[in-house]
């Protein structure tokens, strides 16, 4: 961790502490205020069945200890969106080596730089319904243009993208990648920005190639950009909701249902919040654990 | 530096505006939530004793208030009724179902509600298992309503009432009379299911292919009571659960035959769009119907008004009604209907006036929109089918007769009071079906495993 | 050696631009639906020339229609501006805070900071609103603003650049006298405008298209924010795509117009440079 050096004295360090909490407080207090707040409201909640239209009075809230808890692990479309959900996370790291060898592309081996740049962000600024709509005619698996192509290489029998149980989530997950390029681009291009010129020209001089100068300096100095992006994009992927409500609504049978799908069903359809509660719960301790251990292991690969 | 400080200045000045934005409308006009209350206070010696003051009532649905045509209603009931005025609110444009999430938060957080519209029978009930709406009985009497005389479904639950009936939505099949005179088949008067699958296979033309295909009807994934339609309008069961929420009709006989029906439509003589086909197609329902891509829909009551062409869609050819298809050749011919209910909220402050206004609605208001049939026993129903037609866009296009018909020899289903989980019951039935229509397993399995699921629902829910 | 990297050059921009139509083609989209009546948004296959013009009656409806379309522009303007300056504020304080000052508790808070987005805002939305509600910024457009001015996000991005500063700069002008303050404004600040300027895009992109947070959050019809306002072109039998691509194309104009300025003006003038190594 590059800190600065810690002062040795009582009231430097005293200083120190003073400085720290004045820059992270508005922050801090932000946070707890409008988020954590309210985080830990949902917590006590999963503890309790609450007919929520009533508000917060005595009546509305029963306690009802672990028997959310309990009802979650038995129930079958919980299971299946937990697993949904993980194998949703491989989108991830697939997204962002897509992105960063886009970034490097643009960076330095193509003409009309910016206006490639502003092509590839289109997507993640064009609406979702936009976005959708486009995809779910590309991947019409009757008479779609993707498959329509397949065909007429030969492929007699192409996937059903969407209309299948088996492919349905993969398709979901490629149209994520694809709108999610723009993002990760504009931040690797900031980070490898970073970069200073002079190391590529040393290294140019003594004699690396394009390759090496990448594995050498571009990947090691770009890693707390990567390291960056692997967290959010983790926390946003078991978020995942927006996507799946437009096209296929955790459909074909509940192939596509995630947890936060399941979770605004339970809360906003069935009217059970005590129930959506606890799967937010549980989603948070998986995020939590997952996000921890990431963290304990970036020493081993980010450079700072 | 400078940078710095601009961004800080800039900020400022913003929030400052955004304070200022905030206190300024306060003043000049009264908050919705402030507005009620200031009429309250004034109105606080005793419900009409002072009748010169005005009662701001307000009603929570999610309408295009001048495409439905509610802004003539509420303009007719504020010029009967001086002293009350009704402030339309809407929830969500995007739709009913968000509407409902929008009305649950303002329910959660306190916020003054009076006249609340709800989307269907499974809502209502919900909302009023979690006490969001007054029971009516007592204030019925002292108005000297009979709920029974006024209207033709019996919307109470246990005997108490919480909200009139409104919009009556039958389920009725729309055909596209030119593919049927091209087929050289009948308008159908009286049919069954078997009926209904012959006329698709003969409504199909397999000439073209993909989208240029015209099929002999349409299936959407948005009418989820399709997937038992054979259920659906029996008098007597006709929904996945019984009332009580304990047992599961699953294993009906009718619901086999709707599945039966699926299959032989959809699977076996490919008359309509296949699910797989359908799920990566983001049509509207409407959409294969006046595209004439789908010569007969099965349909819910909203498209008796748009048959005649709106704005969206614009109608080419002419439309025929028919009955909602029967099992067996000597069955009694029924009718299903989603109602849409108004109800008055049980924090309301001005329950009396918003009973008057919730009463109006669902009865003379109803007639004033001219939009949907009514369930209002004193209503000339030919009539208000004549002037619904009227103002379509091209009444030409639509065979007023016909639905008289359908209306005349129906009798309607019965509501069935559907328990609070009811929607966990359906998306459970429901993925078993998608499974089914996907190919991947039989109607044995699908029913073997909706049943097990379903009932694992009820269990959770006791 | 230059020809055959002017080739890799050539071949790449043509690859690139291959790819590039496929990443276009949503906004095209947008674009002809917004020329189509509405009866002819969905042909199959999509038709990209529309049949029939439309597109005056469209544009013409949705700006000077029913709804206050320039109201409802003018309300998303100050509404993101806000957001997007008092996050950057807030963000870049932050960041530098969790990065180089030494004070105890430095790891342990911020890690809490990150676990607070890892709950799903469905969750938190209905104890959020009863929130709001209770200390009155419901309604209000400070309410908006404050709700999505404190985002992890942009701390944890700038707190990832200001690792990467080196210390010793620091230290040597923390000799020569200067505080905490002073070093942010006159050393990290300067160094960071990169990754400011990204934070500020996404952060301004996001608060502009945001849909759900205006519609709970709000609720009087005239400060509605352009997303809000642009659902309303919808009815009974769904939603009136043309009309609402039309109002979205008018809407993405901004974003445009910030990227575009954003990654030419402050990216690319900036040599990032002598501070590392």
């Amino acid at each position: 961790m590059k800190t600065m050096a810690k002062p040795k004295s009582g009231s430097a360090r005293w200083k120190e502490d003073l400085a720290g909490y004045l820059f992270v407080g508005p922050m801090l207090l932000g946070t707890l205020i409008f988020t954590v707040l309210p985080v830990v409201a949902s917590l006590l909640l999963s503890f309790t069945e609450w007919n929520f239209l009533a508000g917060f009075s005595r009546d509305a809230l029963t306690f009802v200890g672990w028997k959310n808890y309990r009802l979650l692990f038995q129930d079958p479309i919980f299971t299946k969106s937990l697993m949904n959900n993980f194998l949703f996370i491989l989108q991830v790291p697939i997204g962002m080596a897509v992105s960063l060898l886009i970034a490097l592309i643009l960076n330095k081996q193509v003409y009309f730089k910016d206006f490639f740049k502003i092509v590839y962000f289109l997507p993640f600024i064009s609406s979702v319904v936009a976005v959708s709509v486009v995809w779910m005619v590309m991947f019409q698996p009757s008479f779609g243009p993707i498959n329509q192509f397949l065909q007429s290489i030969g492929i007699s029998h192409p996937p059903r993208w969407l209309g299948d149980t088996t492919t349905a989530l993969p398709s979901i997950m490629m149209i994520v990648i694809w709108s999610g390029i723009g993002f990760n681009l504009i931040i690797y291009l900031a980070g490898i920005k970073n970069i200073p010129k002079e190391l590529y020209e040393a290294a140019s001089i003594d004699g690396a190639g394009a390759f090496m100068q990448f594995r050498k300096i571009t990947l090691p100095l770009i890693t707390p950009t990567t390291f960056f992006l692997l967290i959010t994009g983790l926390i946003s992927s078991f978020k995942v909701f927006d996507i799946i409500n437009v096209v296929t609504q955790g459909g074909p049978a509940n192939s596509t249902t995630v947890m936060v799908y399941y979770l605004y069903q339970s809360a906003f359809v069935n009217l059970k919040m005590g129930y959506a509660s606890t799967i937010a719960w549980i989603l948070f301790l998986i995020i939590f654990v997952i996000t921890f251990i990431q963290w304990r292991l970036q020493n081993k690969w980010v450079h700072y | 530096m400078a940078k710095k400080w601009l961004v800080l200045v800039v900020a400022i000045l913003v929030l400052a505006a955004g304070c200022g934005q905030n206190s300024g409308t306060d003043r000049k006009q009264n908050g919705s939530a402030a507005g009620g209350g200031e009429q309250q206070q004034q109105n606080n010696g005793g419900g009409g004793s002072a009748p010169q003051k005005e009662v701001t009532i307000k009603f929570h649905h999610w309408y295009d208030t001048e495409d439905e045509r509610l802004d003539k209603v509420i303009e007719q009931f504020e010029r009967q009724n001086p002293g009350i005025k009704v402030e339309s609110v809407r929830l969500d444009p995007k739709g009913s179902a968000e509407s409902m999430q929008a009305l649950d938060l303002l329910a959660a957080s306190g916020e003054p509600l009076d006249v609340i519209m709800q989307p269907g029978l499974n809502d209502f009930v919900k909302r009023v298992g979690m006490g969001l709406f007054e029971p009516l009985n007592e204030h019925l009497d002292a108005m000297g309503i009979d709920m029974n005389e006024e209207f033709i479904v019996d919307t109470s639950f246990d005997g108490v009432y919480y909200g009139f009936p409104v919009h009556y939505l039958p389920w009725i099949t729309i055909l596209n009379k030119e593919l049927l005179d091209k087929a050289g088949l009948d308008v159908p008067k009286d049919w069954t299911f078997d009926d209904f699958t012959e006329y698709a296979r003969k409504l199909t033309d397999d000439t073209g292919e993909g989208m240029d295909k015209q099929y002999g009807t349409y299936f959407p994934r948005e009418h989820s009571q399709l997937y038992y339609m054979a259920l659906f309008n029996q008098p007597n069961i006709n929904a996945l659960v019984s009332p009580d929420g304990r047992t599961s009709h699953v294993t009906h006989p009718a619901v086999r035959k709707s599945l039966e029906v699926l299959q032989q439509v959809e699977m076996i003589d490919k008359s309509a769009l296949s699910f797989s086909d359908r799920i990566s197609l983001n049509l509207h329902y409407a959409w294969p119907y006046f595209n004439q891509k789908a010569a007969m829909n099965i349909t819910q009551g909203h498209m008796i008004s748009r048959v005649g062409g709106y704005s969206q869609y614009p109608a080419t050819f002419v439309t025929v009604f028919a009955p909602y298809p029967k099992i067996n050749k000597d069955d009694e011919i029924y009718l299903p209907a989603s109602i849409n209910f108004v109800g008055v909220a049980a924090t309301s402050q001005h329950k009396e006036e918003s009973l008057k206004f919730a009463y109006f609605l669902a009865t003379e208001g109803v007639v004033i929109q001219e939009k949907y049939l009514s369930n209002w026993s004193k209503v000339d129903l030919d009539d208000l089918v004549d002037k619904i037609l009227s103002n379509t866009q091209s009444p030409e296009f639509v065979d007023g007769e016909s639905l008289k018909h359908v209306l005349k020899v129906s009798k309607p289903t019965p509501l069935s009071i559907t328990p609070f989980f009811y929607s966990e019951v359906v998306n459970a039935y429901a993925e078993q079906v998608e499974l089914f229509l996907l190919g991947g397993q039989d109607i044995d399995t699908t029913i073997e495993n909706a049943e097990k699921a379903v009932q694992r629902i009820i269990d959770t829910n006791q | 050696m230059q020809t055959r990297t002017r080739f890799v050059k050539l071949l790449m921009t043509i690859v690139m631009g291959l790819f590039g139509i496929v990443m276009v083609l949503p906004f095209l989209w947008m674009l002809s639906t917004s020329f189509k009546p509405e009866s002819e948004v969905f042909t199959y296959p999509i038709e990209w020339i529309p049949r029939t013009w439309h597109a005056v009656e469209n544009y013409r409806e949705v700006l000077f229609g029913k709804y206050p379309f320039f109201l409802y522009y003018w309300n998303s303007i100050q509404v993101t501006v806000g957001t997007t300056c008092l996050s950057i504020l807030v963000s870049s304080m932050a960041a530098y805070g969790f990065s180089k000052i030494p004070f105890r508790g430095n790891q342990a808070l911020f890690f809490i900071v990150l676990a607070s987005v890892m709950i799903p805002s469905q969750a938190t939305l209905v104890p959020q609103f009863l929130l709001y509600r209770y200390i009155g910024l419901f309604d209000t457009f400070i309410g908006l603003i404050l709700l999505n001015s404190f985002s992890v996000f942009g701390t944890f991005l700038l707190r990832q650049f200001f690792l990467g500063i080196n210390n010793e700069y620091l230290e040597s002008a923390k000799i020569d006298g200067a505080g905490h303050f002073t070093i942010f404004v006159r050393i990290g600040l300067p160094l960071l405008v990169p990754a400011i300027a990204t934070y500020g895009i996404l952060r301004f992109i996001w608060t502009w298209n945001d849909y759900q947070n205006p519609l709970i959050f709000m609720r009087s019809a005239h400060k509605m924010t352009l997303q809000v306002g642009l659902a309303q072109f919808s009815d009974l039998m769904g939603v009136h795509y043309s009309l609402l691509m039309a109002g979205s194309v008018v809407a993405i104009l901004p974003l445009l117009i910030i990227f575009i300025i954003g990654q030419k003006q402050v990216i690319e003038g900036i040599q990032a440079g002598g501070l590392k190594g």
